[in-house]
């Protein structure tokens, strides 16, 4: 089991160092393979009869004709070989997406330049099959739906182009490593901000961010509150364990605040990006605080492609 | 279950039904008419439900037409022979339009289609027949392809063009493996079982065999000789020997039957025929007989091998004619057989007449051995008496019991098989050793290719006797009475109303179309000594012409060269470098404009626009600012607009600004 998994990890290596990932990929003889299909075997089988039924009763035209099979078969597997040689595919931009959409990764497929109808399918997984034909000289566009659960950039996966074609006698195939990306923002998940907290004193970070200035007063403590916003001096005085309370909460500029949200990161994020776009609805400004990260309050389509772009790239470690 | 129906795009039934009809078509005349009947209807039925017109059929009622098929084919054909098969084989190939939902079963009913196509050519093997299965397994090829390829974007033309070519390359391969491939040989026997009424004379003879035969002009066999054709009245193509008579119907004796095999074979060690004279070499190509005796002149001397000489004197081999054989006779037209003396066993059976039959010709046969001083004689007087008033014809009046005693006294009209019956009877009951022998008499002359050709009409029988001295002699009463069937062929020897019945009444009729079949049989033959007869032999011999040498691994060679051919020739274009597309006229004419000005001093600048450019230029040179206008405008024209220019105006252009250089 162990020698087969490395074996087969070898293998796969062994066809990317042969085809090397690329943003626009040749299909050469060396990343081409063809062996003869599965169905093939039917013909061949009717070869064979008729060799013998002429061999039998020494008619040389039967003979002739398994002959003619036999020799079409031959250059069948040229033909298919041709089909896939010379075709160029590009990974071409793709719009981003959520983390469970179905993704139409863009492909450009164009044929050779040799002047060949090419017909070829497209695999990228079981889900994801799509048949073209691409005419001589001529250039399509292909979407292959590509279904992703993690955020971040997909990027695509070993890409099989394959072909049956002229008969179906044979089965030509090259593994694709293509350089096509999209970026996947994380899934929108509805989700709230805690009441915050202000900040104890000045401090220099940008922790602090979303509060003004104005004191409101105490409140109970809340376990899981952040340490700054104790009212050590009460306490020190041998009061109860009070929260100091700031004002500020309504304001006109919004801020989307990781440390405000419960649960692990990808709940968070998910969260932000909820309130991401509900925002971006409202058309009101707002801006966005990651640990290590700050986007400054704006609005507008870009801002919200910002903003989701460094959620969806946010601390990529932990996913992958 | 429609949807499943609708899965199989239109094109693809199209052309797989197209498909079957043709190859279909000439095997019909092999199938049970029944057969062809319901093959008609299924794919008529398979038409309409796919376009939603016809209803469509459960499993079980499938299942019920299949068994009912099946079981027509056993009642149609009791035994194992080809017909059966090949039946068998269109039923499976008709049946499966009622399962074939997805692509893979189009794939699976066309390699069934390919094999059907072989049997096509175990019926039909001349050069109209092979074209014919060419065309269909191009066609069938195509179906395969539209099968695959789907909806086609341009034109229905391309999958046709495609075969075609891939075709083309297959061709060179096919021919070094047809050539080159060692041949085996048969491995098994199957009846061929062809069209009823079996061709060729056959192994009795009843009243009336050979006058059926006649009305047939169908081609019994060629035979091309090296050197000259023998005279029409040597031509006697025998067959067999009948020397049992059972008073009406005249057979082999177990010393004849050639279907005995070794029992038959004619004894080397007696030495009993002694050949001289002129000797004639021919090849005969014979049609398919499925009987097992050939047919050879009078006396084979030497033949192919795996053919035996009987003690009649007639060739046979050990397996049924079931398909046209070729095979080489050396034959010396004077020869001695037995002279030496007939063993008991022979002159017993050559002189046994059944006891009771023919009593007035037993009397009259004892009576005139009596006149007679010697066989010869006696012979003769027989010969005279029915040249005097016997009469040639294809319709004789019937016989009774006594046959030969009502021929000779009463209806005198016949032909070869009542002279013959009755000679022999007579010199039988003469005492002196008789025997029939039958076969073909003469035959045409092809004048395209200067062979023979031998057709049914053609079929004879004659007479031998066994004289002492000269062993056994060719007699042939039916030359007694009509001179011209031996010498100028049966057409010249009937009246008109028995010539209709000859096979070929309605060709001799018109002239034009005879000579056209001559010419087509000529081809046809042609077509059969070179290609359907390159055998073993042909192909060592083939070998040893061409490379001085038949070794099988030769031959791996070349076959392998010719495939490597193929392939350098297909691919090449992949591989030297990427063909630069040619770009059109006007770009390559504009650019030669831009280098022109730039040797002119006016290099353009990058990213100037065309009308830029010509304007910039314009100003700092206004001889070139008319030209570079008109220029420009045209070029636009053409890359923009996609309009024709005229091309010989550009290149006017181009030249005039070239001769402003030096200005």
């Amino acid at each position: 089991m162990q020698t087969s998994h490395r074996l087969e990890t070898l293998f796969w290596r062994w066809t990317e160092r042969r085809s090397p990932r690329a943003r626009q990929v040749t299909l050469r003889h060396r990343s081409i393979y063809v062996v003869p299909s599965l169905s093939s075997l039917g013909f061949l089988l009717a070869t064979v009869l008729l060799w013998l039924l002429g061999t039998n009763y020494q008619n040389n035209l039967i003979l002739a004709t398994s002959f003619f099979l036999i020799a079409l078969f031959f250059i069948t597997i040229l033909h298919a070989f041709q089909n896939l040689s010379g075709i160029k595919l590009s990974g071409l931009n793709t719009q981003p997406g959520f983390c469970g959409e179905i993704f139409h990764i863009a492909i450009e497929v164009a044929a050779s330049a040799q002047g060949r109808d090419h017909y070829l399918t497209l695999t990228e997984s079981a889900q994801s099959e799509v048949s073209v034909v691409v005419p001589a000289r001529g250039v399509v566009k292909v979407n292959l739906p590509v279904q992703t659960q993690t955020r971040g950039w997909l990027s695509l996966g070993r890409l099989m182009v394959k072909s049956h074609y002229p008969l179906g006698l044979t089965r030509v195939w090259s593994w694709v490593y293509l350089d096509a990306q999209a970026l996947v923002y994380p899934q929108p998940k509805p989700a709230q901000l805690a009441q915050h907290f202000g900040a104890d004193g000045d401090s220099e970070d940008g922790a602090r961010l979303l509060a003004d200035d104005d004191f409101i007063g105490f409140a109970d403590y809340q376990p899981g509150a952040p340490l700054t916003h104790v009212a050590w001096k009460q306490y020190a005085r041998g009061g109860e364990l009070q929260l100091k309370q700031y004002g500020g909460a309504e304001q006109d500029s919004l801020w989307l605040d990781y440390q405000r949200l419960m649960g692990d990161v990808e709940t968070r994020l998910s969260g932000l990006c909820y309130l991401a776009l509900q925002w971006q609805k409202s058309g009101r400004d707002y801006g966005l605080l990651l640990p290590g990260l700050r986007i400054e309050p704006a609005c507008g389509e870009s801002h919200l492609h910002k903003v989701l772009k460094a959620l969806a790239l946010f601390d990529l470690r932990d996913v992958s | 279950m429609s949807a499943r129906h609708l899965s199989l795009p239109v094109p693809t039934l199209g052309w797989l039904l197209i498909t079957q009809a043709l190859i279909l078509l000439p095997l019909t005349v092999q199938l049970p008419i029944w057969l062809t009947g319901l093959a008609l209807v299924v794919m008529v039925w398979r038409l309409q439900s796919s376009r939603g017109r016809w209803p469509h059929f459960g499993r079980w009622y499938k299942v019920l037409v299949a068994l009912a098929v099946m079981a027509g084919l056993a009642a149609t054909f009791r035994n194992l022979a080809m017909n059966a098969m090949v039946s068998l084989l269109v039923a499976g190939f008709v049946l499966k339009l009622l399962e074939l939902h997805k692509p893979g079963d189009v794939r699976a009913l066309s390699y069934l289609g390919y094999f059907v196509i072989g049997t096509q050519l175990l019926y039909t093997s001349g050069f109209v027949g092979s074209v014919y299965a060419l065309l269909c397994v191009l066609v069938m090829t195509v179906t395969l392809m539209v099968n695959h390829v789907g909806a086609v974007p341009a034109g229905q033309f391309k999958p046709i063009r495609k075969v075609f070519m891939m075709s083309a390359q297959a061709l060179p391969i096919m021919l070094a493996l047809f050539f080159l491939v060692p041949r085996i040989g048969s491995l098994w026997t199957v009846p061929l079982n062809s069209a009823t009424g079996t061709t060729g004379v056959s192994s009795s003879m009843s009243p009336g065999d050979i006058a059926s035969l006649m009305q047939s002009d169908e081609v019994a066999l060629r035979a091309t000789f090296e050197g000259d054709i023998p005279e029409s009245r040597q031509l006697y193509w025998r067959a067999l020997v009948l020397d049992h008579f059972d008073g009406r119907t005249w057979s082999q004796s177990s010393i004849q039957d050639v279907k005995a095999r070794s029992y038959t074979r004619w004894r080397e060690s007696d030495r009993e025929l002694q050949v001289s004279g002129k000797r004639y070499d021919y090849e005969v190509m014979l049609e398919p007989t499925d009987e097992n005796w050939l047919y050879t002149l009078a006396a084979p001397a030497s033949y192919s091998e795996g053919i035996w000489l009987s003690r009649g004197m007639t060739l046979y081999q050990r397996d049924a004619v079931s398909q046209r054989q070729q095979y080489s006779v050396t034959t010396h037209v004077n020869y001695t057989n037995q002279a030496e003396g007939l063993s008991e066993l022979l002159r017993r059976v050559s002189l046994r007449i059944p006891r009771d039959s023919n009593p007035a010709t037993r009397t009259l046969a004892e009576q005139w051995r009596r006149q007679a001083p010697n066989d010869q004689v006696l012979i003769q007087r027989f010969l005279d008496h029915i040249q005097a008033d016997f009469s040639y014809t294809l319709q004789p009046p019937t016989l009774g019991e006594h046959s030969v005693d009502e021929f000779l006294t009463q209806t005198k009209a016949g032909f070869c098989e009542h002279f013959s019956s009755s000679f022999v009877f007579f010199m039988r009951a003469a005492g002196i050793p008789a025997r029939v022998v039958v076969g073909y008499q003469g035959g045409r002359i092809n004048p395209v290719e200067g062979y023979l050709t031998v057709r049914q009409l053609d079929a004879h029988a004659w007479a031998e006797v066994w004289l002492e001295g000269q062993g056994w002699v060719r007699v042939d009463p039916t030359s007694a009475v009509s001179p011209e069937r031996i010498d100028r062929g049966v057409q010249y020897s009937l009246d008109s109303a028995d010539s209709e019945l000859l096979g070929d009444a309605w060709s001799r009729r018109f002239f034009m179309l005879s000579n056209l079949q001559l010419r087509l049989d000529a081809f046809n033959y042609r077509w059969h000594r070179w290609v359907m007869n390159y055998d073993k032999a042909k192909q060592k011999a083939f070998m040893q012409k061409l490379f001085g040498s038949s070794a099988p691994w030769l031959m791996v060679l070349y076959v392998m060269a010719a495939a490597g051919i193929m392939v350098v020739l297909i691919l090449l274009p992949n591989f030297v470098g990427k063909r630069a597309q040619r770009r059109p006229f006007v770009e390559r004419w504009y650019e030669k404009l831009c280098r022109q000005l730039a040797v002119q001093g006016y290099p353009r600048r990058s990213g100037e626009g065309a009308r830029d450019y010509a304007q910039r230029v314009g100003q700092e040179a206004p001889e070139l600012a008319q030209l570079l206008a008109e220029s420009t405008a045209l070029f636009e024209q053409a890359v923009y607009q996609n309009e024709q220019v005229s091309h010989s105006r550009l290149r006017l252009l181009l030249h005039l600004i070239k001769s402003k250089k030096y200005r």
